[in-house]
Protein backbone atom coordinates (compact mmCIF):
# COMPACT_ATOMS: atom_id res chain seq x y z
CA UNK A 1 0.00 0.00 0.00
CA UNK A 2 1.18 3.56 -0.95
CA UNK A 3 1.76 5.54 2.19
CA UNK A 4 1.65 9.51 2.53
CA UNK A 5 3.40 11.31 4.66
CA UNK A 6 1.78 14.52 5.99
CA UNK A 7 3.69 17.25 8.11
CA UNK A 8 4.83 16.32 11.50
CA UNK A 9 3.32 17.24 14.83
CA UNK A 10 5.61 20.32 16.65
CA UNK A 11 7.36 18.52 19.88
CA UNK A 12 5.12 17.79 23.01
CA UNK A 13 5.66 20.60 25.75
CA UNK A 14 7.84 19.22 28.37
CA UNK A 15 6.10 17.88 31.21
CA UNK A 16 8.92 17.51 33.44
CA UNK A 17 9.71 19.01 36.83
CA UNK A 18 12.92 19.89 38.61
CA UNK A 19 11.47 17.19 41.52
CA UNK A 20 10.90 14.63 38.84
CA UNK A 21 15.06 15.21 38.05
CA UNK A 22 15.89 14.96 41.45
CA UNK A 23 13.97 11.95 42.37
CA UNK A 24 15.67 10.59 39.20
CA UNK A 25 18.74 11.36 40.43
CA UNK A 26 17.80 9.80 43.98
CA UNK A 27 16.83 6.69 41.82
CA UNK A 28 20.38 7.07 40.91
CA UNK A 29 19.65 7.49 37.32
CA UNK A 30 21.02 10.71 36.66
CA UNK A 31 24.16 11.74 37.60
CA UNK A 32 23.93 14.39 40.68
CA UNK A 33 25.09 18.22 39.46
CA UNK A 34 28.52 18.76 40.37
CA UNK A 35 29.09 22.04 37.99
CA UNK A 36 27.62 25.48 38.52
CA UNK A 37 28.62 26.75 35.14
CA UNK A 38 28.02 23.18 33.37
CA UNK A 39 25.93 21.35 35.30
CA UNK A 40 25.13 17.48 33.86
CA UNK A 41 21.25 18.37 33.38
CA UNK A 42 19.26 22.07 33.52
CA UNK A 43 15.64 22.19 34.52
CA UNK A 44 13.24 23.83 32.04
CA UNK A 45 11.38 26.48 32.46
CA UNK A 46 7.66 26.11 33.49
CA UNK A 47 5.67 25.01 30.28
CA UNK A 48 8.45 24.68 27.96
CA UNK A 49 6.97 24.46 24.53
CA UNK A 50 9.93 23.50 21.76
CA UNK A 51 13.30 22.75 22.53
CA UNK A 52 15.96 24.78 22.50
CA UNK A 53 18.53 23.91 24.60
CA UNK A 54 21.28 26.34 25.34
CA UNK A 55 24.92 25.50 23.70
CA UNK A 56 26.78 22.76 25.32
CA UNK A 57 23.41 21.06 25.68
CA UNK A 58 21.31 18.35 23.99
CA UNK A 59 17.47 16.73 24.57
CA UNK A 60 17.06 14.23 26.63
CA UNK A 61 14.22 11.99 27.83
CA UNK A 62 13.43 10.64 31.53
CA UNK A 63 13.02 7.42 30.06
CA UNK A 64 16.15 7.74 27.98
CA UNK A 65 17.87 7.00 31.90
CA UNK A 66 15.67 4.39 33.42
CA UNK A 67 16.64 2.18 30.20
CA UNK A 68 21.04 3.09 31.17
CA UNK A 69 21.88 6.37 29.43
CA UNK A 70 24.00 8.59 31.47
CA UNK A 71 25.31 12.02 31.27
CA UNK A 72 28.08 12.29 30.03
CA UNK A 73 27.55 9.44 28.21
CA UNK A 74 29.86 6.37 26.84
CA UNK A 75 31.97 6.97 23.80
CA UNK A 76 29.80 4.27 21.84
CA UNK A 77 26.69 6.38 22.34
CA UNK A 78 28.03 9.09 21.05
CA UNK A 79 29.67 6.95 17.81
CA UNK A 80 26.11 5.42 17.48
CA UNK A 81 24.84 9.40 17.10
CA UNK A 82 27.63 9.95 14.44
CA UNK A 83 27.06 6.49 12.73
CA UNK A 84 23.56 7.18 12.17
CA UNK A 85 23.72 10.70 11.67
CA UNK A 86 20.73 11.17 14.66
CA UNK A 87 20.79 13.72 17.65
CA UNK A 88 20.03 12.07 21.03
CA UNK A 89 16.56 12.86 21.03
CA UNK A 90 15.65 10.84 17.57
CA UNK A 91 16.72 7.49 19.37
CA UNK A 92 13.04 5.48 20.44
CA UNK A 93 13.13 4.06 24.03
CA UNK A 94 13.87 0.99 22.75
CA UNK A 95 16.87 1.89 20.66
CA UNK A 96 18.55 3.35 24.31
CA UNK A 97 17.45 -0.06 26.10
CA UNK A 98 18.35 -2.31 23.04
CA UNK A 99 22.31 -0.11 23.11
CA UNK A 100 22.41 -0.40 26.92
CA UNK A 101 21.65 -4.08 26.83
CA UNK A 102 24.41 -4.77 24.21
CA UNK A 103 27.34 -2.54 25.60
CA UNK A 104 26.64 -4.54 29.39
CA UNK A 105 26.87 -7.97 27.28
CA UNK A 106 30.50 -6.57 25.77
CA UNK A 107 31.63 -5.05 29.08
CA UNK A 108 29.88 -7.01 31.66
CA UNK A 109 30.33 -10.50 30.17
CA UNK A 110 32.53 -10.58 27.10
CA UNK A 111 34.66 -8.51 29.27
CA UNK A 112 35.69 -6.44 25.96
CA UNK A 113 34.56 -2.68 24.65
CA UNK A 114 31.58 -2.67 23.12
CA UNK A 115 32.22 -4.09 19.62
CA UNK A 116 31.73 -2.20 16.95
CA UNK A 117 31.71 -4.54 13.84
CA UNK A 118 29.50 -7.16 16.39
CA UNK A 119 26.85 -4.16 16.73
CA UNK A 120 27.06 -3.54 12.78
CA UNK A 121 26.42 -7.73 12.16
CA UNK A 122 22.98 -7.48 14.73
CA UNK A 123 21.49 -4.54 14.40
CA UNK A 124 20.08 -2.46 11.74
CA UNK A 125 18.44 1.24 11.86
CA UNK A 126 14.84 1.47 10.50
CA UNK A 127 12.74 4.54 11.37
CA UNK A 128 9.36 4.66 13.02
CA UNK A 129 6.79 7.01 11.39
CA UNK A 130 3.67 7.78 13.33
CA UNK A 131 -0.04 6.81 12.24
CA UNK A 132 -2.11 9.99 11.54
CA UNK A 133 -5.10 8.10 12.30
CA UNK A 134 -6.25 7.99 8.79
CA UNK A 135 -5.46 4.74 6.73
CA UNK A 136 -2.38 5.22 4.25
CA UNK A 137 -1.36 8.51 5.74
CA UNK A 138 1.37 8.76 8.64
CA UNK A 139 3.61 11.76 9.97
CA UNK A 140 7.27 11.57 10.72
CA UNK A 141 7.79 12.42 14.25
CA UNK A 142 10.30 14.71 16.15
CA UNK A 143 11.76 12.73 18.72
CA UNK A 144 12.16 8.79 18.47
CA UNK A 145 12.02 8.03 15.38
CA UNK A 146 15.28 6.06 14.87
CA UNK A 147 14.60 2.14 16.36
CA UNK A 148 17.41 -0.27 16.58
CA UNK A 149 16.21 -3.64 15.68
CA UNK A 150 17.93 -7.36 15.55
CA UNK A 151 18.70 -8.53 12.21
CA UNK A 152 16.23 -11.34 11.48
CA UNK A 153 15.64 -12.05 7.97
CA UNK A 154 15.97 -14.50 5.87
CA UNK A 155 19.42 -13.14 4.11
CA UNK A 156 20.29 -12.05 7.78
CA UNK A 157 21.80 -14.00 10.56
CA UNK A 158 18.84 -15.03 12.60
CA UNK A 159 19.21 -16.30 16.41
CA UNK A 160 22.97 -15.65 17.30
CA UNK A 161 22.20 -13.10 20.01
CA UNK A 162 20.57 -13.59 23.57
CA UNK A 163 16.69 -13.03 23.82
CA UNK A 164 15.75 -9.23 23.93
CA UNK A 165 12.19 -8.81 23.93
CA UNK A 166 11.18 -4.82 24.63
CA UNK A 167 8.08 -3.57 25.79
CA UNK A 168 5.43 -1.73 23.90
CA UNK A 169 4.52 0.57 25.93
CA UNK A 170 6.14 3.77 26.07
CA UNK A 171 3.24 6.08 26.80
CA UNK A 172 3.67 9.67 27.57
CA UNK A 173 7.25 9.26 27.41
CA UNK A 174 7.60 12.11 24.72
CA UNK A 175 7.05 14.89 26.97
CA UNK A 176 9.27 13.97 29.77
CA UNK A 177 12.22 16.04 27.21
CA UNK A 178 14.52 18.11 29.74
CA UNK A 179 17.88 19.10 28.73
CA UNK A 180 21.51 17.60 29.63
CA UNK A 181 25.50 18.19 28.69
CA UNK A 182 27.05 16.99 25.51
CA UNK A 183 29.98 16.22 27.20
CA UNK B 1 33.88 5.76 14.84
CA UNK B 2 33.36 9.51 13.93
CA UNK B 3 33.43 10.99 17.24
CA UNK B 4 36.92 12.29 18.05
CA UNK B 5 35.80 15.36 19.32
CA UNK B 6 33.77 13.89 22.01
CA UNK B 7 30.47 15.32 21.85
CA UNK B 8 27.22 14.56 21.01
CA UNK B 9 25.86 16.08 18.06
CA UNK B 10 24.57 19.44 18.35
CA UNK B 11 20.45 19.61 18.51
CA UNK B 12 19.03 21.01 15.26
CA UNK B 13 15.34 19.56 15.85
CA UNK B 14 15.87 17.74 12.71
CA UNK B 15 13.15 16.17 11.47
CA UNK B 16 14.29 12.58 9.51
CA UNK B 17 11.27 11.48 7.08
CA UNK B 18 13.12 8.59 5.18
CA UNK B 19 15.51 5.83 6.53
CA UNK B 20 19.16 6.30 5.52
CA UNK B 21 20.57 3.65 3.39
CA UNK B 22 23.58 2.99 5.33
CA UNK B 23 21.09 2.50 8.50
CA UNK B 24 21.56 -0.95 7.22
CA UNK B 25 24.87 -1.57 7.11
CA UNK B 26 26.86 -4.83 8.09
CA UNK B 27 29.75 -5.88 8.89
CA UNK B 28 32.55 -5.46 5.42
CA UNK B 29 33.13 -9.00 4.60
CA UNK B 30 36.61 -9.03 5.10
CA UNK B 31 36.31 -8.97 9.48
CA UNK B 32 33.42 -11.67 9.35
CA UNK B 33 35.49 -13.84 10.21
CA UNK B 34 36.53 -11.79 12.97
CA UNK B 35 33.27 -12.33 14.85
CA UNK B 36 33.03 -16.01 14.77
CA UNK B 37 34.79 -16.50 18.41
CA UNK B 38 32.31 -13.58 19.87
CA UNK B 39 29.44 -15.08 18.34
CA UNK B 40 30.37 -18.36 19.94
CA UNK B 41 31.02 -16.98 23.30
CA UNK B 42 27.33 -15.33 22.46
CA UNK B 43 25.81 -18.72 21.74
CA UNK B 44 27.04 -19.92 25.27
CA UNK B 45 25.47 -17.44 27.11
CA UNK B 46 22.38 -17.86 25.65
CA UNK B 47 22.04 -21.69 25.77
CA UNK B 48 22.76 -20.34 30.06
CA UNK B 49 19.85 -18.20 29.46
CA UNK B 50 20.89 -14.70 29.35
CA UNK B 51 18.08 -12.72 28.68
CA UNK B 52 17.78 -8.75 28.34
CA UNK B 53 15.62 -8.72 31.37
CA UNK B 54 18.65 -10.22 33.41
CA UNK B 55 21.35 -8.21 31.94
CA UNK B 56 19.10 -4.94 32.83
CA UNK B 57 18.83 -6.30 36.62
CA UNK B 58 22.27 -6.62 36.82
CA UNK B 59 23.49 -3.61 35.77
CA UNK B 60 20.88 -1.92 38.00
CA UNK B 61 21.96 -4.12 41.14
CA UNK B 62 25.31 -2.62 39.92
CA UNK B 63 24.51 0.67 39.92
CA UNK B 64 25.87 0.63 37.08
CA UNK B 65 23.86 3.42 34.02
CA UNK B 66 25.68 1.00 30.36
CA UNK B 67 25.73 4.22 28.17
CA UNK B 68 28.02 6.35 30.56
CA UNK B 69 31.35 7.31 30.47
CA UNK B 70 33.21 5.78 33.17
CA UNK B 71 36.70 5.73 34.58
CA UNK B 72 37.01 1.56 33.84
CA UNK B 73 34.88 -0.77 31.94
CA UNK B 74 32.05 -3.45 33.87
CA UNK B 75 34.25 -6.44 33.83
CA UNK B 76 37.39 -4.38 35.51
CA UNK B 77 35.45 -2.44 38.52
CA UNK B 78 36.21 -5.51 40.78
CA UNK B 79 38.71 -5.80 43.97
CA UNK B 80 41.56 -5.40 42.00
CA UNK B 81 40.45 -1.38 41.51
CA UNK B 82 40.63 1.29 44.02
CA UNK B 83 37.98 2.18 46.39
CA UNK B 84 38.15 5.56 45.29
CA UNK B 85 37.61 4.76 40.98
CA UNK B 86 35.05 1.99 41.88
CA UNK B 87 33.32 4.55 43.89
CA UNK B 88 33.63 6.74 41.01
CA UNK B 89 32.35 3.93 38.71
CA UNK B 90 28.74 3.69 40.88
CA UNK B 91 25.83 6.24 40.56
CA UNK B 92 25.28 5.04 44.29
CA UNK B 93 26.63 3.91 48.01
CA UNK B 94 23.51 1.73 48.21
CA UNK B 95 22.21 -1.23 46.29
CA UNK B 96 18.96 -0.37 44.97
CA UNK B 97 16.22 -3.32 46.71
CA UNK B 98 15.24 -6.26 44.49
CA UNK B 99 11.48 -5.08 43.99
CA UNK B 100 12.46 -1.43 42.83
CA UNK B 101 15.03 -3.33 40.28
CA UNK B 102 12.36 -5.57 39.28
CA UNK B 103 10.41 -2.92 38.51
CA UNK B 104 12.88 -1.18 36.57
CA UNK B 105 13.13 -4.22 34.65
CA UNK B 106 9.30 -4.35 33.64
CA UNK B 107 9.59 -1.05 32.63
CA UNK B 108 11.81 -1.85 30.03
CA UNK B 109 11.33 -5.44 28.72
CA UNK B 110 8.44 -7.33 27.66
CA UNK B 111 6.85 -10.04 30.08
CA UNK B 112 6.85 -10.57 33.55
CA UNK B 113 9.94 -10.59 36.24
CA UNK B 114 9.85 -11.29 39.08
CA UNK B 115 12.27 -9.49 41.78
CA UNK B 116 14.00 -13.37 42.66
CA UNK B 117 15.20 -13.37 39.51
CA UNK B 118 17.38 -10.04 39.78
CA UNK B 119 21.12 -10.72 39.62
CA UNK B 120 20.45 -14.24 38.68
CA UNK B 121 23.36 -13.80 35.58
CA UNK B 122 25.64 -11.89 37.62
CA UNK B 123 28.10 -9.56 35.08
CA UNK B 124 32.29 -9.98 35.42
CA UNK B 125 33.89 -9.70 38.16
CA UNK B 126 31.03 -10.73 40.29
CA UNK B 127 30.88 -14.06 42.46
CA UNK B 128 29.36 -16.59 39.79
CA UNK B 129 29.56 -15.15 36.60
CA UNK B 130 29.82 -17.04 33.89
CA UNK B 131 33.50 -18.55 32.94
CA UNK B 132 33.74 -17.98 28.89
CA UNK B 133 37.25 -19.40 29.23
CA UNK B 134 36.61 -23.28 29.21
CA UNK B 135 34.88 -24.06 25.98
CA UNK B 136 38.04 -22.30 24.15
CA UNK B 137 40.32 -24.15 26.22
CA UNK B 138 43.00 -23.78 23.47
CA UNK B 139 43.01 -20.31 23.23
CA UNK B 140 41.23 -18.82 26.01
CA UNK B 141 38.74 -16.43 24.24
CA UNK B 142 39.58 -13.11 27.46
CA UNK B 143 43.57 -13.89 26.27
CA UNK B 144 42.29 -13.24 22.76
CA UNK B 145 41.30 -10.18 23.58
CA UNK B 146 44.19 -9.14 25.14
CA UNK B 147 46.12 -10.30 22.18
CA UNK B 148 48.57 -8.88 19.74
CA UNK B 149 46.48 -10.00 17.02
CA UNK B 150 43.39 -8.96 18.33
CA UNK B 151 44.70 -5.11 19.06
CA UNK B 152 45.93 -5.48 15.11
CA UNK B 153 42.21 -6.19 14.22
CA UNK B 154 41.31 -2.89 16.56
CA UNK B 155 43.77 -0.55 15.51
CA UNK B 156 43.16 -1.89 11.18
CA UNK B 157 39.28 -0.60 12.14
CA UNK B 158 40.26 2.71 13.21
CA UNK B 159 38.99 5.72 10.99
Amino acid sequence: MLVRLIAADDSRPSSMTERQLLELEREALLHPRTSSSQPEWITLAVDHREPRPPKGYVVSFAKFHHHGLGSPPSRFMRALCHHYGVELQHFSPNAITATAVFAAVCEGYLGMMPHWDLWLHLYRGELFISPSGTAGVRKPVRGGCLNLVLKTGKSEKPQEYISVGLTSNHAGSDSQWFYIAER
Amino acid sequence: MRNGDDLLPSYTGRLISERLDHWRYGVVQAHQSWLDLILNALKKLREEGLTAALILSAVHNRRVLPLMSWPLRMDEMGSGASSRVLEACRMSNEVPADDEVAARVRAAVAGDFKSEHVNGFPTRPDQGSIDLVSPFSTYGFHSWFSSTSFKTYLCSRRD
